[in-house]
């Protein structure tokens, strides 16, 4: 913690960057953003188990992106999405401070166990950061193997009609609050599809009609994409399983591509290149 | 308001047998914004079409629907006529009421609601149409030519001849392809390379005709009328500039190699030209057998040029063309006889391929013209010929037929009938297939008058009795097994895509078919043309040919590219993608996707020329408006023209609210 408040400071005082954006303390268990510019504000950083935001996603602001240069507070998993977000176009890596966490994990949203998503890290120490703060950690698993969610696995078990009956059950519970869509780091449209009204392709109204094509053109617009940071499912007021349909469209483009999304920000995404090599022959 | 008419065509019985016509036309009328409607027999006829123009005209239409058939059928022909009544032609919609309705129904009831059905999306989707403009792009006049056989020398000639300048490509060192190996051509039995060479010495004293031999096509860019090649002119290690072909250096090179233009059954040396009427006469050093290159010993060719034209540090250069159209008339390999072991190819030297026979008969060849069989020299006493190996013989190799072997078995064995007048020769054959021009006269000659003996059935195989071979197969004709002891056997073995082919497709962006030959945009009434706009195909690069049909092509696509590049400018549709500056947000994927590279990056700055943030840009040029953008836009930011989302939309919503 003395080390990332010092860094903090190092950099607001010399004006290396004009913002911070890190994690301050909301109560016991709980941590929320931080977004400073003087450096006597360092001191409120903390940076623990409980840090579970993606900052990245502040990086998306267009006044943010206004600034000159700005630092982030991010865990290899948050770095993913800078990755991501680099190879779209959508930040100039000399704009950015990356301060990298080592993590060994972060607690599920009520504070009582290891986040999920923690046990099939790949990036316990950051894979791109300015500067990496904390003792380096083992990974737990290496970056070739393939990991298999048992959740999906469970749930492919399941028939069509099965399935349809359980996304029919769940997204009935979207109020349509779109607070997945603006905790996304990788949600950056300045006009969201659903915001798109000549015509209005997807129904506004939370009724099941608009809440499929809603959830169903979102999951579909992370394929290849996500980067598996849970944030959309933390903060769904009305708890639905939005990672299943995520990490099931990333299993589908590691099985398919070999891809995984995040790690170089040098590769082309899959779905959106095309190889005169390629297997099938409709693309030549 | 929108002032709508409708059309519905009968296509004589073709739609109305199927289909209400006047009720599908009544019930149109009654379509909001739909002021006019009629049915009537052939609206592609010229009554059809007047009708249309002087609708438009008396009720001031803003727009039309024509209900007939397929768009790709008469989509023009309509626009066309709506545009000469004063209407831009994109206010005209079609409703495919013919494939897409009455050809594949039969209750009439039902075919009627439908046809009311997709005259009514369509309604909506004029209302909410555009008009758009044809995009003019500037013409660059010059063509490339992609191979130079025949087929590319004929063409090249007959542009140069239009009085457009062209490039000549050839992979190999000279031009002339396989037809220079040829010795003489059917059906009169003229010697092959006294007809072309003139052809070829008239390339290469064209001025507007540039040769670049040894050389191969690195990348093509553009489109239509605005293309720009990137050809890679292959290390020659001899400076054709220096270079007077005066052959000094062939004579004296010390290192032999089999030849590849006598089909390996001549010598040639590591610096040589293929054969003497080599254009450009100019040599190439062989670099994988050349002393000093792969050694750093001799030099000779060196010492002894008098021009110093030999360069042993040569490198690939790469050059940039600036073209308006392209041929490609790359041609074909055949299959080499190791690929028939069962008739003892690549085990016995005396089984060969028609086009080393060729070879060994041609005064040219290595033998200057004395018949000897390859393994001792023997002069062949009795021939046999294999007609069908590898073609018509889909469960091993090509269901194809290679077309032209039928005609020069005739003309091989009259060939070799006229070497050795008591020899034996024997054709076994499936079919014997001479539809051409004095074509079925000549096969019967070589029956009746010059000897060959046909034998109708397939071999079974080869083998050797001492020094003979055995040829054992079945006649059909006896229904009986005969077996033929022979000197020499001659397979006439398929014709196939060359090398590289596919990826030289790639790069131009047209198909090809499972066998490798390039795909013609239409098989019957556009045989020449590829399907990328600008890009035209002549000879065996298609299929196998014979010589007159490739000759012909050559001239058809010629002809194409003197019309396209006749124009100053070209016109082209106007349906384009664009892209909303205000949404989008360079995520870059319409640029990932898009097969024609017309889209980039643009920056929008502010008054003081800062840029402030970046949007796609289409240019309208390259763009062919097909749509690969669209759907990998997450905010629906890039639409096309013509198809955008609202037009789309309603056109569905039309169909979905009933």
């Amino acid at each position: 913690m003395k080390e990332l408040i010092a860094k903090a400071k190092e950099l607001l005082m010399n004006k290396e960057v004009d913002l911070l954006i890190g994690y301050q303390s909301a109560g016991e268990k709980k941590a929320k953003p931080l977004l400073i510019k003087n450096p006597d504000d360092a001191d409120k950083l903390v940076f623990n188990e409980y840090c579970l935001s993606n900052l990245v996603t502040y990086l998306n602001r267009p006044d943010i992106k206004a600034l000159s240069k700005v630092a982030v507070v991010a865990k290899g998993c948050d770095i993913r999405a800078i990755v991501v977000l680099l190879s779209e176009n959508q930040l100039v890596r000399e704009k950015i401070f990356i301060i990298g966490m080592t993590c060994d994990h972060v607690m599920s949203p009520d504070g009582t166990e290891e986040n999920i998503k923690c046990s099939y890290c790949k990036v316990r120490n950051p894979h791109l950061a300015d500067v990496v703060i904390g003792a380096p950690i083992d990974e737990r698993i290496s970056k070739e193997t393939v990991v298999r969610h048992e959740d999906i696995e469970e749930f492919n078990k399941k028939t069509k009609e099965e399935k349809w009956n359980f996304w029919k059950e769940e997204l009935s519970q979207c109020i349509r609050c779109y607070a997945c869509r603006q905790v996304c780091p990788l949600c950056y449209c300045e006009r969201c599809i659903v915001d798109f009204n000549n015509p209005q392709w997807i129904d506004t109204r939370s009724n099941p009609r608009g809440n499929f094509a809603w959830n169903i053109v979102r999951a579909l617009h992370l394929s290849g994409r996500c980067i598996d940071c849970g944030e959309c499912e933390r903060v769904c007021p009305a708890n639905i399983p939005l990672m299943l349909l995520n990490r099931s469209l990333q299993e589908e483009a590691k099985d398919k591509f070999d891809w995984e999304a995040g790690f170089d920000p040098e590769a082309q995404p899959p779905l959106t290149t095309f190889r005169k090599e390629d297997d099938e022959e409709f693309i030549r | 308001m929108a002032r709508i008419g409708v059309f519905v065509c009968w296509c004589g019985s073709n739609i109305a047998e199927t289909v209400n016509v006047s009720k599908a036309s009544e019930i149109s009328g009654n379509i909001p914004g739909v002021v006019y409607s009629v049915d009537y027999k052939y609206m592609c006829s010229d009554p059809g079409q007047t009708l249309l123009k002087n609708a438009i005209k008396e009720h001031n239409l803003t727009g039309a629907v024509v209900a007939s058939c397929s768009p790709r059928m008469h989509e023009k022909t309509f626009r066309k006529a709506a545009k000469d009544a004063g209407m831009n032609p994109y206010m005209l919609e079609m409703a495919n009421i013919r494939e897409q309705c009455s050809w594949v129904h039969d209750n009439k009831d039902e075919g009627t609601d439908k046809t009311i059905d997709l005259i009514r999306m369509m309604v909506e989707k004029v209302k909410r149409n555009h008009p758009l403009e044809d995009i003019k792009i500037p013409v660059t006049k010059k063509a490339l030519v992609i191979g130079g056989g025949v087929a590319g020398i004929q063409a090249a000639l007959d542009i140069a001849a239009g009085g457009v300048p062209v490039v000549l490509v050839e992979r190999e060192s000279s031009i002339g392809g396989k037809m220079a190996a040829l010795d003489e051509t059917f059906p009169t039995l003229d010697c092959s390379q006294c007809i072309l060479t003139p052809k070829m010495v008239e390339v290469s004293q064209d001025p507007l005709i540039e040769i670049m031999s040894f050389s191969e096509i690195e990348k093509v860019e553009g489109y239509v009328g605005n293309f720009k090649a990137t050809i890679r002119k292959k290390a020659r290690y001899v400076d054709t500039d220096l270079c007077t072909g005066c052959g000094t250096c062939w004579l004296k090179c010390p290192v032999k190699v089999t030849s590849e233009f006598e089909q390996g059954l001549g010598k040639r040396k590591a610096i040589y030209i293929p054969f003497p009427q080599a254009i450009p006469s100019r040599p190439r050093i062989d670099p994988e057998n050349c002393l000093k290159l792969t050694k750093d010993r001799c030099g000779i060719c060196q010492k002894v040029c008098p021009t110093k034209a030999i360069n042993y540090d040569d490198v690939d250069r790469l050059v940039e063309v600036e073209v308006g159209a392209i041929v490609v008339t790359t041609g074909y390999k055949i299959m080499p006889v190791s690929e028939f072991p069962e008739y003892g190819g690549g085990r016995y030297k005396d089984v060969v391929t028609a086009l080393q026979f060729e070879r060994m008969v041609c005064a040219s060849g290595p033998t200057l013209g004395e018949l000897q069989r390859p393994s001792d020299g023997k002069l062949p006493e009795t021939v046999v010929f294999v007609k069908c190996v590898g073609s018509r013989d889909p469960e091993h190799h090509h269901s194809y037929c290679s077309k032209i072997c039928c005609m020069y078995v005739a003309k091989q064995t009259m060939l070799y009938r006229h070497k050795v007048h008591n020899g034996n020769c024997y054709v076994f054959y499936i079919d014997v297939r001479s539809n051409g021009k004095n074509y079925e006269e000549f096969v019967r000659r070589a029956q009746e008058k010059e000897g060959a003996q046909y034998i109708r059935g397939r071999v079974s195989q080869v083998y050797k009795d001492g020094e003979d071979l055995v040829v054992e197969g079945a006649d059909t004709l006896t229904n009986s097994q005969v077996k033929i002891k022979c000197d020499l056997v001659v397979l006439a073995t398929a014709m196939e895509a060359p090398d590289g082919i596919k990826e030289l497709a790639q790069k131009l962006g047209i198909s090809y078919d499972q066998n490798g030959f390039l795909t013609e945009a239409h098989p019957k009434l556009k045989p020449i043309e590829s399907s990328t706009a600008g890009v035209f195909l002549a000879g065996c690069a298609l299929s196998p040919r014979d010589i007159p049909d490739s000759v012909s092509e050559a001239s058809g696509a010629a002809a194409k590219v003197l019309g396209l590049l006749s124009k100053d400018e070209m016109h082209k549709d106007g349906v384009v993608a664009f892209v909303n500056e205000a949404t989008c947000v360079a995520c870059q994927n319409c640029i990932r996707v898009c097969p024609f590279v017309a889209i980039q990056l643009k920056d929008i700055c502010n008054r003081k020329g800062e840029v402030l943030r970046q949007v796609a840009d289409v240019n309208p040029g390259l763009c062919v408006g097909c749509g690969t953008c669209t759907p990998s836009c997450p905010s629906r930011s890039i639409e096309l023209k013509g198809f955008t989302d609202a037009e789309l939309f309603a056109e569905i919503n039309a169909l979905a609210e009933l």
